[in-house]
């Protein structure tokens, strides 16, 4: 397999450069928004503790989306917060799980957001997301598979912090356990979301780019299917969405959660932070 | 690891052999920007340095290993080791990037570091060899001159619970209480000996598993 080995190995090539875009889009724009919801949940979360985890998670993960960005910069030749804020709705490649709402009402205006709901999407998307990693870190395009081998050392705490939660809510209360199998049902209506490769799927698959959809549905659904077995839940169904956000159809929550975070961005794209 | 790129004459190869060195002397006092008790050196965050001659003068090209990906102090981090290196007599030009390979583990940092982390109130990271079963015999040598002497061997494959020394008592019987903290690279453990919290350095690629709650 051809390995590419900078930005100038590939940036001349229409296809290898197309589907290299299209996949680091979709890997930028999940962590854009699982950063982005993690941090709608600062103060709220159910204890102190937690407020320090999550906003931590956060934060990790909002430098994954930077430093995938920063990679589509000399791809692209436009800058990563152009590229994080200033793209049109159907330009955006995040999975429809990820841009979901935590919950009714906004951060600020009468939040009545799903712990239950957090729990289990984080625990589907790290899952997913440890998976995608260790894929990636075989990717024939090295800046890729070095950052990959980088951000999963890093993403180990992410996904054990939700299998703890994960873990102690299923052994403690009925409520809980019934709050989880509720949370379960919404994400896996969504969870096929994650593992679309989009319009491009042929190419990144067949140049190596990246792993394709079906390994990582595989390896995905046999890891949570663990989870489930270990705590004694059922395993939901999965859903078959309409869209997976990797064409660049999106709720509107979603386009309106990217107009918030680029709101003052856009204000004034020269100033200088 | 320093390179030279090749330089003119024997006089323009001393001179830039002498910045190579008070680079890294300065290198070796530049503080983590929030752990000042070790310097970016100590950590192992520093990969290579360019000395470029440039019209009689010299160019310093520095390649950093950022701890965690997107961790906030690294611009602070680039700007101090610019500030601290611009000063140096024939230096024109300073150029600090972040570089993602090789990628930083906690098995970089340098022994001396280990316990000024823990004068500072922070448990170092554990130290393991990784036991193969047939050992290269020309294994690469360590990043950072001689490794830590190892706390304890593991398996290839195998793992250890992560159990640091409370850097206040020095006890073991510690607990994990949150695997976040102020920052991305530190825990917050418990000492059941002396009952204070404290802080640890998160293990980074190395074969650890974290304690699970009874």
């Amino acid at each position: 397999m051809e390995r590419f080995a900078s930005p100038e190995a590939i940036v001349n090539r229409p296809d290898a450069r197309s589907a290299l875009v299209e996949l680091l889009f979709q890997l930028a724009d999940d962590d854009l928004f699982v950063a982005h919801r993690a941090s709608e949940w600062l103060g709220l979360a159910p204890h102190i503790e937690e407020d320090v985890a999550f906003s931590s998670i956060a934060q990790n993960t909002m430098g994954h989306a930077l430093y995938w960005y920063t990679l589509l910069e000399p791809l692209t030749g436009k800058n990563a917060d152009d590229l994080a804020y200033l793209r049109p709705r159907e330009a955006y490649r995040q999975a429809i799980l990820v841009e979901r709402p935590n919950g009714p009402g906004l951060f600020y205006e009468n939040p009545s957001y799903d712990w239950a709901y957090a729990v289990v999407r984080g625990l589907a998307y790290e899952t997913f997301k440890r998976i995608r990693l260790e894929a990636l870190a075989s990717s024939s395009y090295v800046p890729l598979a070095e950052a990959a081998l980088k951000m999963r050392d890093e993403q180990f705490y992410h996904l054990y912090h939700w299998e703890t939660w994960w873990t102690e809510l299923s052994q403690s209360t009925d409520e809980a356990r019934r709050r989880l199998t509720e949370a379960a049902r919404s994400v896996f209506h969504d969870l096929p979301t994650l593992w679309d490769l989009g319009p491009k799927a042929e190419t990144i698959v067949r140049l190596g780019l990246g792993p394709s959809a079906e390994e990582i549905e595989r390896k995905t659904l046999k890891a949570l299917e663990a989870e489930f077995r270990r705590v004694a839940l059922s395993f939901p169904p999965l859903g078959s969405p309409a869209f997976t956000g990797r064409e660049g159809q999106h709720t509107d929550e979603g386009w309106a959660a990217i107009q918030m975070m680029g709101e003052v961005y856009r204000m004034a794209p020269e100033a200088a932070w | 690891m320093t390179v030279d790129r090749p330089i003119g004459n024997a006089s323009s190869k001393r001179e830039a052999e002498k910045i190579r060195r008070l680079v890294e002397r300065a290198l070796d006092n530049v503080g983590d920007p929030e752990m000042p008790a070790v310097s970016l050196s100590e950590l192992g965050m520093v990969h290579e340095i360019r000395i470029v001659e440039a019209d009689r003068s010299f160019r310093v090209e520095i390649d950093l290993l950022p701890t965690f990906v997107g961790c906030p102090a690294l611009e602070l981090m680039r700007r101090e080791v610019e500030r601290t290196v611009r000063p140096i007599p024939g230096v024109v030009q300073v150029e600090v990037r972040f570089v993602s390979h090789p990628r930083w583990t906690t098995d970089r940092i340098r022994p001396s570091a280990r316990p000024k982390l823990e004068a500072y109130g922070i448990a170092p990271p554990p130290c393991l060899t990784v036991r193969s079963p047939a050992p290269a015999p020309d294994e690469a040598p360590p990043p950072n001159g001689a490794p830590a002497p190892a706390e304890a061997t593991v398996a290839v494959g195998a793992s250890v619970e992560w159990n640091p020394r409370c850097p206040y008592c020095g006890s073991e019987d510690t607990i994990l209480e949150n695997p976040f903290g102020p920052t991305s690279c530190r825990s917050i453990f418990y000492c059941r000996s002396c009952l204070n919290p404290f802080e640890a350095m998160k293990p980074l690629g190395v074969p650890v598993v974290l304690q699970r709650r009874p």
